[in-house]
C-alpha cells in the first residue's frame, strides 16, 4: 500500500482532477473510443464526439489521420460509387482482408512504426463492435433484408411516426397499415 | 478449494461439512437463505402495469447485480472474478436501497484502488491486488458519481471522510496503452 491515503471524498477530487484534463482545444481528453485511433491510444485524443467526427477532413483537428475501414463498409449502400473503389484500395494494403475477422478496425501510415510489416500503424486488436456494421450493410446492400425487417416492425413505425417522422418508406408503410 | 486456502484451511471445510450434513440442517439454512433474499429483494416494490415488468425489476434484476455481479463478479463475458473499477461501482448503483451497506463497501473498495496520480486500476483481482493500469478515463467519473448518488439516497455522509489508502505503480510511458502489475 502507498504511505499516501486521504478520504474518499478526497479521493473523488483527485479522480476528477485526473480525468478531467483538458486538450488544445479546450475539450476534455478521453482515453478510448470504439474504433482506436492512434492518438486515443496515447491518451491524447479528443472527446469521443470528435473522436467520432474524425472521418477525413473533419474540422478543428480532431483528424489525426487514422483510417477506419470498417466505418467506410458501413457506407456502402449510400455510396457505393465510392466506397468500393476504396475497399479495392484496402485489399492492396495489408490490413488483413483475408484474415479470421477481415479488415483491422484501424490504421495510420502517417505513424511509422520501425520493424513492422506495414511500416506504419494498425491497431494491434479487432473489435467485435466494429464487424456487425460490415455484415449488416453489406447485406443491406445486396438485398435490402435488414431495412426491409426493421420496416415490418410495429414498433419501429410507431415510434418514428410518433416522433414525427415522414416521407420515403414510412408513408407507404403507414399508408398499408391503415 | 479456494474456501480451504483462503479461510481456516482443511479444518475450516471438515467443520463446514459435518455442520452442513446433519439431517434437517441444510433445509433450515435454505429457509435462513430465503429470508435473507426476500429481505433484499422486497426493500423496493416497483409496480408497473405488466407483471413481467414488476417480476424483473423488483426479484430478478436486483438478485443478478447482488449475487453475481456484486457477489460472484462473474457474468456474461465476465467471468474472471476480477472487480471492474467502473462495472461494480455501476452495479451497485442499483443497490442503494435495498443493500446500503453492499454499496458503501464498493465504494471504500474502489477508491482503495486508485493510483497517487489519480488514475484507477481498471479491474483487480483479489486477494494479491494484480490489475491493469490504463488510459482510460471512465472510470474515474463513475468515482464521483456513485459516492454522489449513496450519499443523496441514503443521507450517509460519513462515508465521504472514510480514510483509505492509494496505491503506487510506475507510470505509463509514452509507448505503453496498458500495463498490468501488482502495486504497492
Amino acid at each position: 500500500v502507498s504511505k499516501q491515503q486521504g478520504t474518499v471524498y478526497e479521493h473523488c477530487i483527485r479522480a476528477l482532477k485526473h480525468g478531467y484534463r483538458l486538450g488544445s482545444h479546450g475539450l476534455p481528453l478521453m482515453g478510448w473510443t470504439k474504433s482506436n485511433p492512434w492518438l486515443a491510444a496515447r491518451g491524447r485524443l479528443h472527446s469521443t464526439l470528435l473522436s467520432r467526427l474524425r472521418a477525413r477532413g473533419a474540422p478543428f483537428g480532431a483528424d489525426d489521420g487514422t483510417i477506419a475501414p470498417w466505418v467506410v463498409i458501413a457506407s456502402l449502400p449510400f455510396a457505393p460509387e465510392i466506397v468500393i473503389p476504396t475497399i479495392r484500395y484496402f485489399a492492396q494494403k495489408d490490413l488483413g482482408m483475408t484474415g479470421k475477422y477481415g479488415f483491422k478496425p484501424s490504421f495510420n501510415q502517417s505513424f511509422v512504426v520501425e520493424n513492422s510489416a506495414t511500416g506504419w500503424w494498425i491497431t494491434p486488436y479487432h473489435f467485435g463492435i466494429d464487424q456487425g456494421p460490415v455484415v449488416l450493410m453489406i447485406e443491406n446492400y445486396r438485398t435490402g433484408l435488414l431495412w426491409n425487417i426493421m420496416r415490418r416492425c410495429p414498433a419501429v413505425v410507431t415510434g418514428l411516426t410518433r416522433a414525427g417522422f415522414k416521407g420515403g418508406w414510412l408513408d407507404s408503410v403507414a399508408a398499408n397499415n391503415s | 478449494m479456494s474456501m480451504a486456502r483462503h479461510k481456516g484451511g482443511l479444518e475450516e471445510v471438515r467443520r463446514l461439512i459435518s455442520e452442513y450434513t446433519q439431517s434437517g440442517r441444510a433445509d433450515a439454512v435454505l429457509v435462513q437463505v430465503q429470508q435473507q433474499w426476500d429481505h433484499y429483494l422486497n426493500a423496493l416494490q416497483v409496480i408497473t402495469p405488466d407483471p413481467g415488468i414488476d417480476l424483473m425489476l423488483n426479484r430478478w434484476l436486483v438478485y443478478q447485480v447482488l449475487g453475481c455481479r456484486v457477489w460472484a463478479r462473474s457474468a456474461f463475458y465476465q467471468s474472471g472474478g476480477a472487480y471492474g473499477f467502473r462495472d461494480q461501482l455501476q452495479d451497485v448503483m442499483a443497490l442503494v436501497y435495498s443493500a446500503p451497506a453492499e454499496a458503501r463497501a464498493q465504494i471504500v473498495r474502489s477508491a482503495a484502488r486508485q493510483f497517487e496520480e489519480g488514475d484507477v486500476q481498471h479491474w483487480w483481482r483479489p486477494p494479491s491486488g494484480i490489475g491493469v493500469r490504463t488510459r482510460i478515463t471512465d472510470d474515474l467519473y463513475f468515482l464521483p458519481l456513485v459516492v454522489h448518488h449513496y450519499v443523496v439516497t441514503t443521507g450517509d455522509r460519513d462515508v465521504l471522510n472514510e480514510v483509505v489508502p492509494f496505491i503506487a505503480s510506475p507510470i505509463l510511458t509514452e509507448e505503453q496503452e496498458e500495463i498490468s502489475t501488482y502495486p504497492q
